[in-house]
């Protein structure tokens, strides 16, 4: 908790396996700006609780693009338009209604 | 049975079975399964290592021991996907000082932290602040004293509908009355120091986003009317909440900021923000039984996407033969919970509907990896009554349960993210009887204030 700060970051999705070299682990959830939720993602979001020397690394030193948002993280991604990826095996085609 | 708790205690049934019931009990036969309890933060820490415990709210968790003494301890190695521990139920900040800058001001001055008084100008005497609701039914709570008016007003305004949602004008004299806003929903009480207790709840469902808190001064039933800088009313304990938030919860909680706000009385939880949160285990064997029984005390905030709250195997839709999940919901727009397992082939799930979201429940299944023919594959209940619902079991050749993860709060900890809260899981590799499967569900509902 200590030292750690809650942010949520947003990058492009050509930027991710440059973001995860930098951050492993990080940069995992699909995003799109496509109102459906269909895929191919164009953004990739981690948000949570942040070591402030990660996101000291992410705001002046990551060479890729990044969004740095803070306070509630569903509202800053509405306000970005961005939507899950909702990928086919998701659709749950075989369920009954 | 009944047991007197003395006079003055309220008799609690729930209170009861806690102190009498543990879910330990469901394992002492050396069952497999999981029991996690977010309550007790004795098994909660920040890392994964389990070196630096969890001591308040709002702190993430990367480690949730297991107390059913089968080691199958949860964790999450990235510190941006740990679910937080929380509590909070009230969406107001600064509930107990109006003269924040958390709280708008209009035509009013509020010189001290309970004081809201007139400014000497015509129109409405008020403080405000603005939250994102979910979509549904909202109240919201105050408590007022006459300071030179002996009347007030509460209000929610959906900004995103372009409405007034909820609305009253109170008298604070004698014993109380409402002026206007005669909903029946609207309430009012004259407390034992002589403050007033007023309500109110709306009818219909909020848009979701966007929302005004407005408390207020008026003169009689004018809200809008010539100030005197003289006259005012002051205001505590404010409290805005969804109405389906948990049954018999304290009806308010101080919230000083997002970190800092009060928890006794409301359970803990763990929150899944629906973007990248997840636990996992190690693999859990469960290749000994072909019964299973689980139980979640889960509050659901959205309906918007097909989304799992626990699972083995890295999809339970693929070829995962003995694996089984939760969903919540199983697909966009439905109000489901769905419990799903599968065979060596073939499968069986049940969609238990309509439990809309935002909402809390108490879920218990329990899964007989059988063919048809041999009877129901599952046999589901919500808050404590027996879901009928259609179910579908594909299975020609059953055989046990697997061994594998244990994923909680996403599908193998990468898609299909739960949006919501946590608070109890208990999965046991056994058929559970009828007595047990009601001792558990009280208990978990203990936890969880569903019903």
């Amino acid at each position: 908790m200590s030292n750690s700060t809650f942010a949520t970051v947003i990058i492009a999705a050509e930027d991710q396996e440059a973001a995860q070299a930098d951050l492993p682990g990080n940069f995992t959830s699909a995003y799109t700006t496509d109102p459906t939720g269909a895929p191919p993602a164009t953004n990739y979001v981690s948000s949570g609780w942040w070591m402030d020397t990660e996101l000291d690394f992410i705001v002046n030193t990551a060479a890729w693009s990044k969004a740095v948002k803070f306070g509630d993280a569903q509202a800053a991604l509405d306000v970005l338009n961005l939507k899950p990826v909702e990928l086919a095996q998701q659709s749950q085609a075989e369920q009954v209604a | 049975m009944n047991i007197g708790l003395g006079i003055g205690i309220p008799f609690n049934r729930s209170q009861i079975w806690l102190s009498l019931f543990s879910p330990s009990s469901l394992f002492a036969n050396g069952e497999q399964g999981v029991w996690y309890d977010p309550s007790d933060l004795t098994t909660l820490y920040q890392d994964a290592a389990g070196t630096t415990p969890v001591t308040a709210v709002e702190q993430p968790v990367g480690l949730m021991l297991d107390k059913s003494g089968r080691g199958n301890h949860a964790f999450q190695t990235v510190s941006t996907k740990r679910p937080v521990l929380s509590a909070r139920v009230n969406l107001l900040t600064k509930t107990e000082d109006i003269s924040t800058a958390d709280w708008s001001r209009l035509g009013t001055s509020a010189p001290n932290a309970d004081t809201l008084l007139e400014l000497a100008v015509s129109g409405v005497h008020r403080v405000s602040q603005s939250k994102n609701v979910p979509a549904t039914k909202c109240c919201l709570y105050a408590e007022f004293y006459p300071a030179g008016r002996s009347s007030c007003s509460l209000s929610l305004y959906d900004v995103s509908g372009g409405t007034t949602r909820a609305g009253a004008v109170f008298s604070i004299d004698g014993e109380g009355s409402i002026i206007s806003g005669s909903s029946a929903l609207n309430k009012i009480s004259l407390l034992p120091d002589g403050w007033y207790g007023c309500y109110i709840e709306s009818a219909s469902a909020f848009s979701g986003g966007n929302t005004e808190a407005y408390i207020g001064a008026t003169d009689g039933a004018a809200q809008s009317y010539a100030g005197d800088a003289t006259k005012g009313v002051r205001v505590r304990k404010v409290d805005l909440r969804p109405v389906n938030t948990g049954v018999n919860l304290p009806a308010y909680q101080r919230v000083n900021t997002a970190t800092d706000y009060d928890t006794q009385g409301f359970p803990a939880y763990l929150k899944f923000d629906g973007i990248d949160d997840s636990m996992q285990t190690n693999s859990i064997d469960f290749t000994a039984t072909d019964k299973m029984t689980v139980f979640a005390g889960v509050r659901k905030l959205s309906d918007a996407a097909a989304r799992i709250l626990f699972e083995t195997s890295l999809d339970v839709t693929a070829s995962y033969p003995g694996s089984f999940s939760m969903f919540s919901p199983h697909t966009a727009s439905g109000t489901t919970y769905q419990p799903y397992f599968r065979g060596d082939v073939g499968r069986v799930y049940e969609s238990l509907t309509p439990f809309a979201a935002p909402v809390t429940n108490v879920v218990a299944a329990q899964m007989f990896n059988r063919l048809p023919a041999a009877g129901v594959g599952i046999d589901a209940r919500v808050n404590g009554v027996a879901q009928i619902g259609a179910e579908a079991n594909s299975i020609t050749d059953a055989g046990n349960f697997g061994n594998y993860p244990l994923y909680i709060g996403a599908r193998a900890g990468t898609s299909l993210f739960f949006n919501g809260h946590l608070y109890s899981l208990i999965t046991r590799g056994a058929q559970s009887t009828n007595a047990q499967i009601e001792q558990t569900e009280k208990w978990i509902n203990g936890k969880t204030a569903a019903y």
